[in-house]
């Protein structure tokens, strides 16, 4: 049963990566404490809402962000549509902007996280899928978005190629 | 249909779309159907939504200054479940893929509670090669702690104590995701 359990979640997982998205909601994934989100709000350095240290343009790609709605709900964006992938990509560029955003909240071990799977920049517009990390990665390193070695970023990029070479597979040859 | 031969088929069903769908993506079906054959073990738990932390939390939000041990992590496998497991050397090489993807830093306390860690000693967490270099280690910190719409954040000042891997459990769970 556990297998089927997991198994299950990957076809939903692989799904979701390597299919194009429905018209509707998110569909679910079975996780954790899992919830439909659509959350409209303006995109946030999470650092900046709770330190009141503020990065310029949201730390250019290199903080976490999130989505705080008109009524001062934060929420933590931690994972994009590209398989292994955060959503920074998908966001950073509309630093301070609103967005709507289509996905699902995940809550465990006392945290709640958003996966966006989509979104759009107006009411009106055309829902964006949040593939933003594999398009940078791809343009970074010369291949098309849609090529399998982008697809597959994760075996092909270098610093988790030496991660993997230093640490081996289980971490520990540290 | 008798259960056996209902699982038999559903898991024959699930195994063919699986392959199919990893197929679309261009991985190769033996890594996929590896993928499925999750080691034996114990039966996997249900995490709690809510935990009781074993400091009191910032009542104010934060920032309360706090030492904990807990293990370096990446926080969405963890959370979601989505793996079967989000800690230990079973997933110590997905929690690299997502470090590099740019997933979220975390520590699963030994608390019981799951901390997104926002900056490590002043370095950016993105990407960033202080923040691959020591998943799945387990570590003490110094930080600042928030509690933010269910979510508990750190803000790391110091690692403390590095005392490496010590979650070895890919014996009971295999390498997860695909096996290999």
């Amino acid at each position: 049963m556990r297998n089927m359990l997991h198994g299950m979640k990957l076809v939903a997982l692989l799904a979701f990566v390597g299919w194009s998205m429905p018209s509707n909601a998110a569909e679910p994934l079975g996780l954790n404490g899992e919830n439909q989100a659509q959350v409209t709000g303006k995109v946030v350095d999470i650092i900046c809402e709770l330190a009141h240290e503020c990065a310029p343009n949201c730390g250019n790609g290199k903080l976490q962000l999130g989505i705080k709605t008109a009524d001062n709900k934060l929420y933590f964006a931690s994972k994009s549509h590209v398989i292994f992938a955060g959503s920074t990509n998908d966001l950073a560029a509309y630093c301070g902007k609103t967005v709507m955003t289509d996905g699902l909240t995940t809550t465990a071990y006392g945290s709640t996280l958003l996966y966006i799977q989509r979104f759009k920049t107006s009411e009106t517009g055309d829902w964006i899928d949040a593939t933003g990390f594999r398009r940078d990665w791809a343009k970074a390193h010369g291949v098309s978005p849609d090529s399998k070695t982008a697809k597959e970023w994760y075996k092909n990029d270098k610093v988790v190629l030496d991660a993997i070479a230093l640490h081996g597979k289980l971490g520990l040859d540290k | 249909m008798k259960f056996k031969t209902l699982i038999r088929s559903r898991t024959t069903v699930i195994t063919a779309l699986v392959i199919v769908a990893a197929t679309s993506l261009g991985l190769s079906s033996a890594s996929v159907a590896d993928s499925l054959n999750f080691s034996s073990g114990a039966k996997r738990e249900v995490p709690p939504a809510t935990v009781t932390p074993g400091i009191a939390p910032p009542t104010d939000g934060g920032p309360k200054r706090i030492q904990i041990t807990g293990e370096i992590m990446d926080a969405w496998c963890q959370v979601s479940g989505i793996m079967g497991i989000g800690v230990g050397t079973g997933h110590h090489q997905c929690a690299i893929w997502c470090a590099a993807g740019g997933g979220p830093l975390g520590i699963q306390g030994k608390d019981g509670v799951a901390y997104i860690v926002l900056k490590v000693e002043d370095r950016d967490p993105i990407a960033d090669e202080t923040s691959i270099n020591i998943q799945t280690d387990e570590v003490k910190i110094d930080a600042d702690w928030y509690v933010r719409d269910d979510v508990n954040y750190l803000i790391v000042h110091k690692v403390l104590d590095n005392n490496g891997v010590v979650n070895q459990n890919h014996q009971q769970w295999g390498i997860v995701p695909f096996g290999e």
